[in-house]
């Protein structure tokens, strides 16, 4: 049987159908207005360089005693935590009283390009958390670490032991050789002292092609065919723009800091051998000790889930415990479903331990 | 209506104008392609619309939306192009006359001919991926998105554009021969140096487009692949009795199918390779480009990148030092100092500073008052025996004051 039921005319209707629903849009788009980034009030607490320390005002009236910062990973925004009213992890935690900081990178330029991993993880991610402890008159913060940022949260926390409470890690890579990493099976042979002596910062634009490699076709192209199926909508047309915006919003890397990230953790598995060398200090997984809670998702297909769930074998903690979401990388922010439970758990987690 | 091009209202009405235009256009256009339909493909008309809308979002700025809608504007023309290939199908199968026979020979020949496509590229000549990259009809681009996609990367992003790249990626034989005879020519003289740098950069350059031919021809297969897997499900649709029913589904399965290939090439060890020879000749020729860019800077005394890579190297040391500095003064500043203080007091009390004070105190108005008292009266005596016993209560830790020694 001939597998094609579209004669002429209904193709040529369908297609005009579509066309109409595209010049519809025009209109739509002028409405959106302005696509804002990061929706929860906070305030700028603390600022260094580029890198900013906010703090979202509490949601409730006697918020957890110890806050948790919120640690991103510099590769794109950190508003993905606080994308929209109804998908915001931050949100969530704040509903939760949870006190939540959380660091802005800030967008890296060429005079960011000597700027090392021991700048990032010893001095500003340490300076952010003395400042909150000086500001809460405590010894320990709870610390949040989302994918890279989770990374160099690991490293923060066997390294400062005495200053973590606790360790939340989202979506965090830990070893970076499982057979399903293809970011790091494509970044295996590359030169990257090569790469970085001749870029300086690396663009942006270079890992997103990276990213989008993964799934060219679905997400170059598929994504915005569907996407004429939402132009009727405003508030779905905006909020598929605001996901947009986050997608190509991609700071470029500090050199340095790319160079040693790339070279020590994806090329020479670093975190779990104990090579990583931080300033003059190896970290050593096994200095952490404190109650850790371990976030993965299950579809994830930039850190797959076996990445993640190393981590267990390598900390010190005897208080580890995991949670497995039903998603995909982004999703385990941004989804329905994970409103609903990575904020509670994550609130509830910490409130359990003091 | 405002008559500020800025303004919203201005912006709304403007939109309105085109959308008006573009429905009624639709209309009118609509009508005709069914008549049209015998005599060329009526895709052509949408493919030719597409092409206005572009220049509707044709702004200087990246917004979201703008940019969103451009990537729908993209992805419409696809979807056009393979409306105009499926309707080509229909034609062809239309002429065979027997549809229920025919399809299946006419879908054969329709999948050898766009697989046909990739089987140019990588041809006999090493630039021949290169030539026919700039040769390739939509439809060949459209079947080759990735190695579109690095193609306009590589000659967009600021770090990796300029003239040189371009020609780097549309070069054809003549460059390459050009390149070869220039190569085999040995510096000489005062300018040797240089010109060594610059034949250095032609051969990475050559090492490069060599290295984009084997990434251009990884994809091609790739897509090639995705061919025979969507050809394979067409197949296995019609022997199914199962049958598409909108242009959407047969694109979707074509998304899925190039996918499902991608997939399968990015993930095997030869891809990395490819991949990772073609990142690492680029950079090459970069480095070399960017050498010779800092030597002609040098040359007529202008600042180049190795001297803003050592003030950068210098404001990050710099940085460290002042970040150490504060944190030492915020240390010194907030220091408690009342703590110290205590410590200095309990050392203090052991060695019983405060009862010498109090003893010299006392000493002090006991001498005052027997000044006072210089003309002691009878009367007065017991007064002073009560203090002076007083004082040695005070002091009976050690007894060894001057009131004792005075009774």
């Amino acid at each position: 049987m001939f597998p094609f039921a579209i004669n002429p005319e209904k193709a040529v209707e369908e297609l005009a159908r579509f066309n109409k629903k595209l010049a519809a849009g025009v209109k739509t788009f002028t409405e959106v207005g302005q696509i804002e980034s990061g929706i929860s009030p906070k305030e700028a607490v603390f600022r260094e360089d580029k890198m900013t320390l906010y703090h979202y005002t509490p949601r409730v009236e006697n918020p957890h005693r110890v806050p948790v910062l919120v640690v991103y990973a510099l590769v794109n925004r950190p508003y993905m935590a606080d994308l929209q009213e109804d998908r915001s992890m931050i949100r969530g935690l704040l509903d939760e009283g949870i006190d939540v900081y959380l660091i802005d990178w800030g967008y890296p330029d060429a005079s960011d390009r000597y700027l090392t991993l021991d700048d990032y993880i010893n001095g500003y991610i340490r300076r952010c958390v003395d400042f909150i402890r000086d500001r809460h008159d405590i010894y320990r913060v709870n610390v949040l670490g989302i994918c890279q940022g989770g990374a160099f949260s690991l490293c923060f926390s066997a390294l400062h032991p005495d200053r973590v409470r606790n360790l939340v890690t989202m979506v965090t890579p830990v070893d970076f050789h499982t057979p399903d990493n293809l970011l790091s099976t494509w970044i295996r042979d590359v030169d990257v002292d090569l790469l970085v002596d001749t870029l300086g910062n690396v663009p942006g634009d270079l890992l997103n092609i990276t990213f989008l490699s993964m799934n060219p076709y679905r997400l170059t192209g598929q994504k915005y065919l569907d996407m004429v199926d939402l132009l009727d909508d405003k508030v779905k047309l905006k909020n598929f723009l605001r996901m947009e915006k986050w997608i190509f919003d991609s700071p470029d890397q500090a050199g340095e800091a790319f160079r040693q990230f790339v070279k020590d953790f994806f090329q020479k598995n670093g975190l779990i051998k104990g090579n990583v060398k931080i300033g003059e200090r190896r970290v050593d997984l096994g200095n952490i000790t404190m109650p850790v809670l371990n976030v993965f998702a299950t579809k994830d297909h930039l850190v797959p889930p076996n990445a993640s769930k190393a981590l267990k074998q390598y900390v010190g903690s005897s208080d580890y415990q995991e949670v497995a979401f039903n998603g995909g990388h982004i999703g385990v922010y941004v989804s329905g479903r994970s409103q609903k439970e990575i904020p509670p758990t994550i609130a509830n987690w910490l409130k359990e331990r003091g | 209506m405002d008559n500020n091009p800025f303004s919203a209202d201005w912006m709304t009405g403007w939109s309105s104008l085109q959308k008006k235009m573009w429905e009624d256009w639709s209309d009118v256009t609509q009508s005709s392609w069914t008549n049209a339909w015998q005599t060329q493909s009526p895709m052509n008309f949408f493919r030719d619309g597409m092409s206005n809308w572009p220049n509707m979002f044709n702004m200087p700025t990246q917004t979201p939306e703008v940019m969103a809608m451009r990537h729908a504007m993209g992805s419409m023309e696809e979807f056009m192009r393979m409306g105009r290939e499926v309707f080509k199908l229909f034609q062809g199968v239309s002429d065979a006359g027997n549809i229920s026979t025919e399809w299946t020979s006419q879908l054969d020949k329709a999948i050898q001919q766009a697989k046909s496509m990739f089987g140019q590229s990588g041809g006999e000549s090493m630039f021949g991926a290169m030539n026919s990259m700039g040769k390739m009809d939509e439809m060949s681009l459209f079947w080759s998105r990735p190695m579109k996609a690095w193609s306009d990367f590589m000659t967009t992003n600021p770090a990796m554009s300029n003239d040189t790249m371009r020609s780097l990626l549309a070069g054809g034989q003549t460059t390459e021969e050009a390149m070869m005879r220039l190569l085999s020519v040995p510096g000489l003289g005062y300018s040797r140096e240089k010109q060594e740098k610059v034949q250095e950069g032609m051969r990475l350059s050559l090492e490069f487009r060599k290295s984009y031919e084997e990434f251009q021809k990884l994809m091609a297969q790739t897509s090639q692949k995705a061919l025979d897997l969507l050809h394979r499900k067409l197949l296995e649709m019609g022997a199914e009795g199962k049958s598409m029913q909108t242009m959407r589904d047969l694109y979707v399965l074509w998304v899925d199918c190039n996918e499902e290939a991608n997939a399968a090439t990015v993930a095997g060890k030869e891809y990395n390779e490819v991949n990772a020879r073609m990142t690492n000749a680029l950079m090459r020729v970069r480095r070399n480009m960017a050498e010779m860019m800092d030597n002609s800077l040098a040359a007529v005394n202008m600042p180049n990148r190795k001297e803003l890579d050592s003030a950068h190297r210098q404001i990050a040391t710099l940085r460290r030092r002042i970040s150490a500095m504060e944190e030492s003064l915020r240390e010194l500043s907030s220091k408690d100092a009342s703590a110290e203080i205590n410590t200095l007091r309990d050392d203090m009390e052991k060695l019983g500073v405060r009862r010498l004070r109090e003893e010299l105190a006392e000493l002090k108005r006991l001498v005052e008052e027997s000044v006072q008292a210089a003309p002691v009266e009878a009367g007065h005596e017991g007064t002073e025996k009560t203090a002076i016993k007083k004082t040695v209560r005070i002091g009976a830790a050690k007894p060894t004051t001057t009131a004792q020694k005075g009774e």
